[in-house]
């Protein structure tokens, strides 16, 4: 990436991670709704994008962009990771909001018999990768008070994150109603890529970091 | 047609037990609705309405005015 592009930080992960998954969005042929719902669904296009771009907002992936230096990369990956996580924790009671302004399924009725659905692989797939992000946030919340060092920490996050972002993007391309070819191309590379980066600094990449970024 | 396409379904079925006409069957392979006969939707509406994750589309171009009775 050249010095231009490095003068205002974050500008080609911004690309990546919001401008290029809007693109995809705008370009693709499915059919628009209600404002609302399609302001969700940008919602969570975004949280997902930007979930992705969390393996790209660490020490190992940071030199993909372009490298910045690691406080504010860190302070990033914090927000970013705390903020849409929230908001996908939260995007299968947001799926249904719109049915309160509808006549139709009761909204409840409409979670319970998604979330139960148990006989779809994408459902279970997002159930699992629901029930892992609860697990990433939580242990990232009060890491400082678990019995554990920060490698150690640092080692369970990593494979649990991989873990994570294999299931959602599987899930995602399976039951969204966006991912089409190109998001779906879009998903896997960057998973794929996010992946690889994270387990070439786990197999030697990087020195392990004692010290708390 | 008046059904016009199925996105992110996740094949509960509510919309094959709600649809009059059977005009959507569940795929055998992938678990998930299909459009099998859209020919003979009657644009009532009901398997939209009670999706619970709203993936249907009805082509609004070829929906027939709903019939409000009076008096």
């Amino acid at each position: 990436m050249n010095s231009h592009a490095r003068r205002i930080p974050f500008v080609p992960e911004a690309l990546a991670f919001i401008g290029l998954p809007l693109l995809l969005w705008a370009l693709a042929d499915a059919p628009r709704r209600t404002t609302l719902k399609e302001s969700f669904s940008l919602l969570f296009i975004l949280a997902f994008a930007l979930m992705l771009g969390q393996f790209y907002l660490t020490r190992g992936g940071r030199s993909v962009f372009g490298g910045s230096k690691m406080g504010p990369v860190i302070s990033m990956h914090k927000f970013v990771g705390y903020t849409f996580a929230a908001v996908l924790l939260v995007h299968p009671v947001l799926i249904v909001v719109p049915r309160y302004f509808e006549s139709g399924i009761d909204p409840r009725e409409a979670f319970t018999t998604m979330v139960t659905t148990f006989e779809s692989r994408g459902i279970l797939l997002g159930l699992a990768a629901w029930g892992l992000m609860l697990t990433l946030g939580l242990t990232s919340l009060v890491r400082k008070r678990l019995p554990m060092r920060y490698g150690t920490w640092k080692l369970i996050h990593g494979i649990l994150s991989a873990l994570l972002i294999a299931l959602a993007a599987w899930h995602a391309i399976d039951l969204g109603r966006h991912t089409g070819g190109a998001m779906s191309i879009y998903i896997v590379v960057l998973a794929a890529g996010a992946i690889l980066l994270l387990a070439r600094s786990m197999i030697g990449g990087n020195k392990p970091n004692t010290g708390d970024k | 047609m008046a059904i016009d396409r199925i996105d992110g379904c996740i094949g509960c079925g509510t919309c094959v037990s709600t649809c009059p006409t059977d005009v959507i069957r569940t795929d055998p392979k992938t678990g998930k609705s299909v459009i099998t006969y859209p020919a003979d939707c009657q644009i009532c509406h009901l398997c939209r309405m009670y999706c619970p994750v709203d993936a249907i589309t009805i082509t609004p171009e070829k929906s027939i005015p709903v019939v409000v009775s009076w008096g």
